[in-house]
């Protein structure tokens, strides 16, 4: 039978999430400008006060702080000069990683202190080899998008801590990174030892391999710390991703409305700062906010409500055309246990189907203090699962195949049919998961549980993966400017 | 400061999955009455037969092949109601399903059981499926039953009415019941009426839906219709479990076995429907794919959720009640 092509229909290219209405976003919109108008923000950095009122900010000083009013159509202009796309560089071309509206990458949860040892499998402090492994078994993982810094070396000195992280990153991955700095100091050695392992400053400002996390204090305040280093990472033509981690009930309203309109001038102001330092810096919408649970005392990072601010939170970087990085995936559990996989699926599910850019939050337990390395491997497994999930079902005359389903009638088997055979890798496919018989199950695993053979693949993957190498003597030159780095600090008593 | 009512302000009442569209859902549906106009549905049973001729179908005796002109569909689809009362044996267990109202039940049924005592895996019997019922009375967010598991112990011919038993005596929410066969449709039916009254008043509030599932691709065996139909003569609703595998027996691309899963669905409506106009009739699903590696029935896989979200919408689409797998 001719089936000739359709005149334009509507189609979905995937399935999404129906989360607000331009109505709705405009109100979160409306009500963040008039906090920062209003209320302000509270800024405890000089530097920083002078570019906000060089910009047009109303300002008010007090002892060690200002609070600074920042009109709408400052807002509304920082807003638009930071650029639409981002392209997340890695060492090479073919990890770089492109934001544009609707495209979901994730990666693991960044900044825990513990780790559960592969070996021992105790809880404890983690080193900055420990930084470099968890990272190496991430740049082998296809899963993982950009890289995370996974987790503190806390085993050296204080000060130093950020530009170890990434010294231990960069030699375990090609991937572009993102991090925080311990200081604007620091984020220049930083940018020294990224521009070594990219082949030089002049290639770093091509490809700049790193973007800082800074994070506001919620509510609306900004610390020195974190207005130095987006002063610095501006000047320098590093990007930032601003991150606030509101509590709702705690340091955010109890109500999610309210947290997000918070949040968002928590965003926004980072972002004016940043493109009054310097216009067209990249910048990144980032979010790791959630509920304090108030039975407890603790931020509940497995919560629905992780899911739903986060996902809500993609919706509104959309909203200001800007490239996300929200959370999603994380747990509150101690061990990677059942819970773990259910907190999991349930809000990296919400944060991808919301079109989030980057989905950050696998790999991590305890409100975001533990990571392990056996939940990176199955949050791997099932983050595959979940960017099948939002591909949606494709309606259309190749999918429908309609001769076939003549073809084969009321009597016929599919599975014997070549049309089967030819889309057979169509289909999703596990590693961990394990889809066998009971009985198949069995033999192939004698019953041992997913976490067990997950660490199993963490061990093969750090005996057998090398991450893409570092140009001849970049290495050597890095522990040398850490050397210098590390006596300059000593020198000023630890900080 | 005064903040004033904004004029009507468009919102969004809760969290959605954006699926198929308008376009989309009318692409899988026209898609259906090509097949189910041209290729057409395997009927067993001699009155369903019989019923489908005089409804309009064209029906080839010879090869029990029954064909549907669109409008037996589309009329079919129009006379069924969009809402579906769920009821309880008492008013507090009622539950109303429609559009994108949102309801929780248990998987049924477990053939195999985990022994929460023992740690065993073995058969399932009468005494667990009691326990099963049990539980799930007690708990707050399965608005409805489905039969959990089967009674192994006693004999084949009689599982579904033990089931029924079993069930029925141990929670007075909504059932979701296989009868398996007529015979032991007919002694369910005694049963529920025993439990309310009479059959008028089973009528009335019917505490039980049959649930029966085609066979895939495109068969409609002899119990299946016996079961639609004693269903709709007395006035029980019917719940119809697409069981299609894709990649097995339905097309391995999921638009495809969307088409013949909904050929299936809609042309037992169309049996349910001429029985008795107007009956109770639920969109169901449990259709996942096979992994052509393992050969297994994926239960777990992202696609089986993404069939269950996509056969939500369309039922959405036909307003239809939908039950579908998840989870």
């Amino acid at each position: 039978m001719k089936r000739m092509s359709r005149s334009g229909i509507g189609t979905t290219a995937g399935f999404g999430l129906g989360a607000f209405s331009r109505d709705e976003l405009d109100s979160i919109h409306y009500a963040t400008l008039q906090i920062l108008q209003d209320t302000g923000i509270k800024v405890m950095n000089k530097e920083a006060l002078e570019i906000f009122q060089g910009g047009g900010c109303a300002i008010e000083r007090f002892d060690g702080y200002g609070i600074v009013k920042i009109p709408s159509y400052i807002v509304e202009e920082c807003a638009f000069w930071a650029p639409r796309t981002i392209v997340y560089h890695g060492r090479d071309s073919d990890d770089d990683y492109v934001t544009e509206p609707n495209r979901v990458g994730f990666t693991t949860f960044g900044g825990c202190i513990n780790v559960i040892d592969l070996f021992t499998r105790e809880v404890r402090r983690a080193t900055k080899k420990d930084c470099g492994e968890i990272t190496r078994v991430c740049d082998y993982l296809d899963e993982i998008c950009v890289a995370e810094r996974v987790v503190n070396s806390t085993d050296v000195p204080d000060g130093t801590i950020s530009v170890h992280n990434l010294d231990a990153i960069l030699k375990n991955t090609g991937k572009h990174v993102f991090l925080g700095a311990d200081s604007p100091r620091a984020l220049q050695v930083m940018i020294e030892l990224a521009a070594i392992s990219v082949g030089g400053k002049g290639e770093f400002h091509k490809r700049p391999l790193f973007t800082v996390n800074v994070c506001p204090i919620s509510p609306l305040t900004f610390p020195n710390n974190t207005c130095e280093v987006i002063i610095e990472a501006a000047k320098s033509g590093v990007g930032v991703m601003v991150m606030p981690m509101a509590l709702s009930g705690g340091t955010s309203s109890a109500t999610l409305a309210g947290t997000l309109a918070t949040h968002n001038a928590e965003v926004l102001s980072g972002i004016v700062l940043a493109q009054l330092t310097r216009k067209g810096l990249p910048c990144t919408y980032a979010s790791t906010s959630t509920i304090l649970d108030l039975r407890f005392g603790t931020s509940a990072i497995g919560s629905p409500e992780y899911g739903m601010i986060n996902a809500s939170i993609a919706k509104l970087s959309q909203y200001y055309r800007l490239p996300s990085f929200v959370g999603g995936g994380a747990s509150d559990s101690k061990v990677p246990d059942i819970q773990s996989g259910y907190e999991f699926t349930l809000s990296a599910t919400l944060s991808a189907l919301a079109g989030a850019n980057i989905v950050f939050g696998s790999g991590v337990l305890e409100q975001g203090l533990t990571i392990d390395y056996a939940k990176i491997l199955m949050d791997a497994e099932m983050i595959r699962m979940i960017q099948i999930a939002i591909k949606g079902v494709e309606i259309s005359d190749e999918k429908l195949a309609m001769d076939v389903i003549h073809e084969v009638g009321h009597r016929g088997a599919y599975i014997t049919h070549e049309h089967s055979l030819r889309s057979m890798r169509s289909q999703s496919q596990t590693k961990l998961f394990d889809r066998r018989s009971r009985n198949d199950w069995m033999e192939v695993t004698q019953g041992k549980s997913m976490p067990e053979r997950a660490y199993e693949t963490a061990i093969e993957i750090l005996q057998n993966h090398q991450p893409s190498p570092l140009p001849p003597g970049a290495s050597e030159a890095m522990n040398e400017i850490i050397k210098e780095f590390e006596k300059e600090i000593a020198k000023q008593g630890g900080v | 400061m005064k903040r004033r009512i904004k004029a009507g302000k468009k919102r969004n009442s809760g969290f959605s999955l954006n699926v198929l569209t308008d376009d989309e859902c009318n692409e899988i549906h026209l898609a259906t009455l090509d097949v189910l106009k041209h290729t057409g549905v395997f009927v067993e049973h001699a009155e369903a037969l019989q019923l489908l001729d005089g409804g309009g179908c064209i029906v080839d005796r010879k090869n029990n092949v029954v064909k549907f002109p669109h409008w037996v569909v589309e009329d079919a689809i129009r006379t069924a109601p969009s809402t579906f009362y769920a009821y309880g044996r008492r008013p507090e267990d009622d539950v109303v399903l429609e559009d994108n109202r949102v309801t929780f039940t248990n998987f049924g049924e477990g053939i195999m059981f985990i022994d929460p005592y023992t740690g065993e895996h073995r058969d399932t019997t009468k005494a667990d499926l009691v326990k099963a019922a049990r539980i799930i009375d007690s708990l707050e967010h399965v608005e409805t039953y489905e039969r959990a598991m089967c009674s192994h112990d006693k004999p084949p011919e009689v599982q579904a009415i033990h089931n029924a038993e079993a069930s029925l005596t141990n929670t007075t929410k909504h059932h979701w019941l296989g009868p398996v066969n007529g015979y032991q449709a007919d002694k369910v039916i005694e049963m529920c009426a025993a439990i309310v009254g009479s059959k008028e008043k089973l009528r009335e509030r019917p505490l039980l839906s049959f649930a029966t599932c085609p066979i895939s691709p495109l068969k409609l065996p002899d119990h299946h219709c016996e079961i639609v139909m004693k269903a709709a003569k007395n006035g029980l609703g019917v719940l119809i479990i697409g069981m299609a595998m894709s990649g097995g027996s339905s097309p391995i691309h999921l638009a495809g076995t969307l088409v013949i899963q909904n050929c299936e669905i809609l042309s037992t409506l169309v049996l349910n429907q001429l029985t008795r106009k107007g009956s109770q009739f639920v969109y169901g699903t449990s259709t996942c794919p096979m992994d052509l590696r393992m050969a297994t029935a994926t239960v777990g896989s992202p696609e089986t959720g993404m069939i269950s979200a996509a056969v939500a919408r369309l039922a959405k689409y036909y307003s239809l009640p939908s039950f579908v797998a998840g989870g």
